[in-house]
C-alpha cells in the first residue's frame, strides 16, 4: 500500500488510470495542477498528442507552434547522446509545419532532430512545407524515419524541376524499410501534378509498385485513408491508373476511406471493391453530388455484384452512392451502417454515442470549407424494394444511422421490413410516425439509442395509448435499455412536432436515459409536469456528481494512516469492519432465503451463519467459519463465505 | 463447487466460488498458479492479498458478484469505444453502489481494482473521479482534491505553453 499520510490523488497508479480515461482537454488542465500530475500525465500526453514543430521562430511560427531549436533546448531527450535511448516518455507523433526540406543545406538543429527523433517517430504529418527536390522527399519518408507507421501530407509544395522522374533508377539505392509502414497511410491535399512524381498519390503508388516488382518488397498497409486526397472534392477517380495500381499492389487493406468522385464509372469503383473484397472490414465512401452512379446492365447498383464478406462497417456519405438498401444483400456481416447525406447540427449531440464519432464533424468541417450547399438527396428506404431483400438477414447489425436532408417518415411496413432484416439493432436513427414507432418498440427491444427524425410521433405514440382502446400498445416503456433518445432535434422545423402532454412524464424509460434531446415542450405540458420530468431524467452520472459536490467529504477528514496499514488498525475500527462484513453477509443470506430454497449443504452452512449472527456483537473474533449462499440466476450458485480469523 | 479462500490484509477470509474469483485477472492467475504447484487437485486455494483490507475487498467481491454474468471486457479496449461503453453500460446498480462512498474509499477501490485486474470496476471508479475533474479549471481541481501548486518560477507558464503546442489530431 502507498505511504501513509499521502494524498491518494498523488498516487501514480490512481493518476495513471484516471489520466488514461480523461478527455484530452481535461488532461490539459490536469497537467497544470502540480508537478506530480504533470509528470504522471506525460505517458498518455506524449503517446497520444501530436507536437507541432515549426522550423524557426520566424514570422510564420506563432505561439501554437514550437520552434525546433526551442524544442531541442527544452526536451530532456535531445540532450541524450548517441545512441538515443528514448524508451521512456517521448513524443512519437510530430506535425511539422512550415518546414523547408532542403536536406543538402547544413542545419545543425535539423540534423540533431532527425538523429534523435527520426528513429522514434511513428506518426508524421507534414504541412505547408516545401520540399527542395524529389530526393529530399524520399529521404525524409524513406530514410530518416525508419519506423514510420502513419504519414500525412497536407498542402505542401514541391520544387521539382524534372517533369519525368525515373523511378527505378532513383529508388534502387534508397534504403527503404517497407514493412514498418504498415498501420496507416493518410494523404491529403496532394498537388495534382504530372505523372510519375512520387509526391502525388499516384506517383507514390507507382514507386511502391516498382519496389515490389523490382525490389521484392511486400507492402503491409492495412489502413488507407485518401478521403481528402483532392483539394476540393473528387470529380473522377482516375480511371485505370489508380485502380490498376491499387489492384496490382494488393495491400492487405482492412479499412479504406475515399472520395470516389462524382463522375466515376461504376466499373472503376467495382475494380477497387473487387480488389479488397476479401479483406475489407471498413469502407468509407464519399461522393459529392453529380449524377447517380448510373447502373448499367452489367454493373448493377453499388456494390455492383461484389460480395463483401468481411465488411462490418460501411459509411456512405454525400449523395447518390446508392439509391436504396439493396447493397445489404452482399454484406452478410455488416455491424454498422451510416447513410449520411447531410452533416447538420442535428447530428452533433449524438455523435459521441456512435462508433465513428469524428466522421460527421470532419465532414462538416470540409463542407464549410468548400461552402457546399445542402447536398441533394435520395431516401434509400423509400426506394428499396424490400421483396428483393427477402432472404437477407443481418444478425450482427447493431447500428443503422440514416440522415438526409429530405428524409421522410418510414411507413409501418418499411420499419417492419427493416426490423426483419436487422433484428438485433441497438442504435438507430429513422423517421417515424406513431405506427412506425410502435413497430420499433415491439421489434427492437434492445435499443440503446433512438433518434426519430423526422418525427410525427405524439404523446399517444410515446405512451402507447389510443382513445377508446383499453389495451396498451407497444410504447417507449418497452425499450428498457434505452440510454439516448432524441426527436425533432432543434433547428429542424420540418417535423410536424409533436404535441406532448403530461402523460409522457410518467414514462419509466426516461429514468434510465443519460441523454435526452428534445424539442422545447409544447404548451400542452404543464410547468409542474415539466419540472417532474426534469427530475426524472437524471442525465449522466457526471452531471449528477457535479450537482452533489457538497456531499463529498473533506479529504482531510478521512484518515488514511489508519487505512493504509492493517497492523496498526485500532480494534474499534476493525470491529466495525467486521460488523459491516457480517451485515453484508446477512443481507445476502436474506436475499438467498427469499430467492432460493437451497440444497442441503447450503442449509447446513446457513445454520452456522445464524449461530454466528447471534454472537456477532460480542465476539467478532470467533474462529468459526461463517458460510452463506448467494442467490444467483446462474445454474451454479456462487458462494461468498466469510471466515473471520483475525486476532 | 470449487471454492477459493481470499484473505485480506487484515486477515478476513472470504470464501468465494472460483468461477466468481476468476473474473479478476489477478485471482485467476493466482488460482492457476496454485493448481500447477499443488499435487492435490481437490485442495482449496488460499490467496492472500496483502495490499487490500477487508472492507475494500468486500466491496470488490460485491461488485464482482453483481456483475458475474457480464461479458468480460477486453483489457486493451480501444479508448474511444471504451469510453462510450463505460458511459452506456453504467447501471443503476453501479450508481447506487458508488453513491455512498467517500473519495478515500473510491481511491482504495481504484487501487484494488487495478491490483486485482477488474477492468469494469476500475472503469466506473475512475469515471467517478473523472467526473470531479471534467470541465473544471485548474484551481477548481486543486481545491477538489486538496492539492497545492508546487511549480516554481515560470514552470507553470511552461506547462501551459507545452499544452498549446500539442494537438489531439
Amino acid at each position: 500500500m502507498e505511504e501513509p499520510n499521502s494524498n491518494p490523488m498523488l498516487n501514480s497508479v490512481i493518476l495513471g488510470n484516471i489520466f488514461e480515461m480523461l478527455p484530452i482537454s481535461d488532461l490539459a488542465s490536469c497537467r497544470q495542477v502540480c508537478k506530480t500530475w504533470f509528470e504522471e500525465s506525460k505517458t498518455r500526453w506524449r503517446r497520444d498528442m501530436w507536437l507541432k514543430l515549426g522550423e524557426s521562430d520566424g514570422d510564420r511560427s506563432n505561439d501554437t507552434t514550437l520552434a525546433l531549436s526551442k524544442f531541442l533546448d527544452l526536451d530532456e531527450n535531445a540532450a541524450v547522446t548517441n545512441p538515443p535511448n528514448l524508451e521512456g516518455v517521448t513524443f512519437k507523433k510530430f506535425k511539422l509545419q512550415h518546414w523547408d526540406f532542403h536536406l543538402e543545406k547544413d542545419d545543425k538543429w535539423k540534423a540533431q532532430f532527425w538523429k534523435t527523433y527520426g528513429p522514434v517517430i511513428t506518426h508524421l504529418a507534414i504541412e505547408q512545407s516545401v520540399f527542395g527536390s524529389r530526393e529530399d522527399f524520399e529521404a525524409v519518408i524513406f530514410q530518416l524515419i525508419p519506423n514510420l507507421q502513419s504519414l500525412t501530407l497536407n498542402k505542401n509544395k514541391f520544387n521539382v524541376k524534372e517533369s519525368q522522374i525515373k523511378m527505378r533508377q532513383s529508388f534502387s539505392d534508397v534504403v527503404f524499410n517497407a514493412n514498418k509502414m504498415e498501420s496507416s497511410l493518410e494523404l491529403s491535399g496532394f498537388p495534382i501534378n504530372t505523372y510519375n512524381e512520387v509526391h502525388t498519390f499516384k506517383g507514390l503508388l507507382k514507386a511502391m509498385l516498382n519496389l515490389s516488382f523490382n525490389g521484392g518488397y511486400k507492402w503491409t498497409i492495412e489502413h488507407l485513408d485518401i478521403f481528402h486526397l483532392h483539394r476540393n472534392w473528387c470529380h473522377r477517380f482516375e480511371p485505370g491508373c489508380i485502380n490498376f495500381l491499387l489492384k496490382s499492389l494488393r495491400f492487405p487493406l482492412t479499412s479504406l476511406s475515399l472520395d470516389i468522385g462524382s463522375d466515376t464509372y461504376p466499373s472503376d469503383f467495382k475494380i477497387i471493391l473487387e480488389t479488397y473484397a476479401n479483406t475489407l472490414r471498413k469502407l468509407v465512401v464519399f461522393r459529392k453530388d453529380g449524377r447517380s452512379l448510373i447502373p448499367d446492365v452489367s454493373h448493377r447498383d453499388f456494390p455492383f455484384g461484389v460480395q463483401l464478406e468481411s465488411l462490418a462497417e460501411l459509411r456512405l456519405l454525400g449523395t447518390a452512392v446508392t439509391p436504396n438498401l439493396k447493397f445489404m444483400r452482399f454484406m452478410p456481416n455488416l455491424r454498422s451502417v451510416f447513410l449520411a447525406q447531410e452533416t447538420g447540427s442535428s447530428m452533433m449531440d449524438m455523435e459521441p454515442f456512435l462508433s465513428d464519432s469524428h466522421l460527421f464533424s470532419d465532414l462538416r468541417k470540409q463542407q464549410m470549407e468548400h461552402q457546399w450547399g445542402y447536398l441533394c438527396s435520395v431516401f434509400p428506404v423509400g426506394n428499396t424494394d424490400f421483396s428483393q431483400l427477402d432472404n437477407t438477414l443481418l444478425q450482427k447489425m447493431e447500428e443503422f444511422i440514416m440522415c438526409g436532408k429530405n428524409d421522410t417518415i418510414c411507413s409501418a411496413e418499411q420499419v417492419a421490413a427493416l426490423a426483419r432484416i436487422m433484428p438485433n439493432l441497438r442504435k438507430v436513427r429513422v423517421g417515424l410516425d406513431n405506427d412506425g414507432f410502435r413497430i420499433v418498440c415491439s421489434a427492437w427491444r434492445e435499443l440503446e439509442l433512438l433518434i426519430i427524425h423526422p418525427c410525427e410521433v405524439n404523446a399517444c405514440g410515446i405512451t402507447g395509448t389510443l382513445p377508446g382502446l383499453q389495451t396498451q400498445l407497444p410504447n417507449l416503456n418497452d425499450l428498457t435499455q434505452l440510454r439516448y433518445f432524441a426527436y425533432a432535434c432543434k433547428g429542424y422545423l420540418k417535423s410536424k412536432v409533436l404535441a406532448m402532454d403530461d402523460s409522457v412524464v410518467g414514462i419509466d424509460t426516461y429514468k434510465n436515459l443519460i441523454k435526452d434531446t428534445r424539442a422545447p415542450p409544447r404548451p400542452q405540458i404543464t410547468n409542474e409536469a415539466l419540472q417532474e420530468f426534469i427530475q426524472n431524467v437524471p442525465h449522466c452520472m457526471i452531471k449528477r456528481f457535479h450537482d452533489e459536490d457538497e456531499e463529498w467529504p473533506d479529504l482531510q477528514e478521512h484518515n488514511y494512516e489508519d487505512d493504509s496499514s492493517s497492523g496498526d488498525e485500532s480494534p474499534t475500527d476493525f470491529e466495525e469492519d467486521m460488523a459491516n462484513i457480517l451485515k453484508f453477509n446477512n443481507e445476502i443470506i436474506e436475499q438467498q432465503r427469499r430467492g432460493n430454497g437451497g440444497d442441503e449443504d447450503d442449509d447446513d452452512e446457513s445454520e452456522d451463519v445464524e449461530d454466528e449472527d447471534d454472537e456477532e456483537s460480542e465476539d467478532v473474533e470467533d474462529d468459526d467459519e461463517i458460510g452463506l449462499d448467494v442467490a444467483s440466476d446462474a445454474d451454479e450458485a456462487d458462494h461468498v463465505h466469510v471466515d473471520n480469523r483475525a486476532g | 463447487m470449487a471454492l477459493v479462500r481470499v484473505i485480506s490484509s487484515d486477515g478476513a477470509a472470504f470464501l468465494v466460488s472460483q468461477r466468481l474469483a476468476k473474473r479478476s485477472g489477478k485471482l485467476k492467475t493466482e488460482i492457476e498458479t496454485f493448481r500447477k504447484s499443488s499435487d492435490n487437485s481437490e485442495a482449496q486455494p488460499e490467496i492472500r492479498i496483502v495490499t487490500i483490507r477487508a472492507e475494500i475487498l468486500r466491496l470488490v467481491l460485491q461488485w464482482l458478484q453483481q456483475h458475474q454474468n457480464d461479458p468480460v471486457l477486453p483489457a486493451n479496449q480501444n479508448e474511444q469505444d471504451g469510453r462510450g461503453d463505460a458511459e452506456m453500460g453504467q447501471s443503476q446498480w453501479d450508481r447506487d453502489f458508488l453513491a455512498p462512498m467517500d473519495l478515500g474509499i473510491v481511491m482504495e477501490l481504484i487501487l484494488a481494482a487495478n491490483h486485482l485486474e477488474v477492468k469494469g470496476l476500475l472503469d466506473i471508479t475512475c469515471k467517478l473521479v473523472e467526473s470531479k475533474i471534467t470541465g473544471r479549471t485548474v484551481d477548481e481541481i486543486r481545491t477538489a482534491f486538496k492539492l497545492k501548486s508546487d511549480f516554481k518560477g515560470n514552470e507553470e507558464e511552461q506547462t501551459r505553453l507545452e499544452n498549446r503546442w500539442c494537438v489531439e489530431n
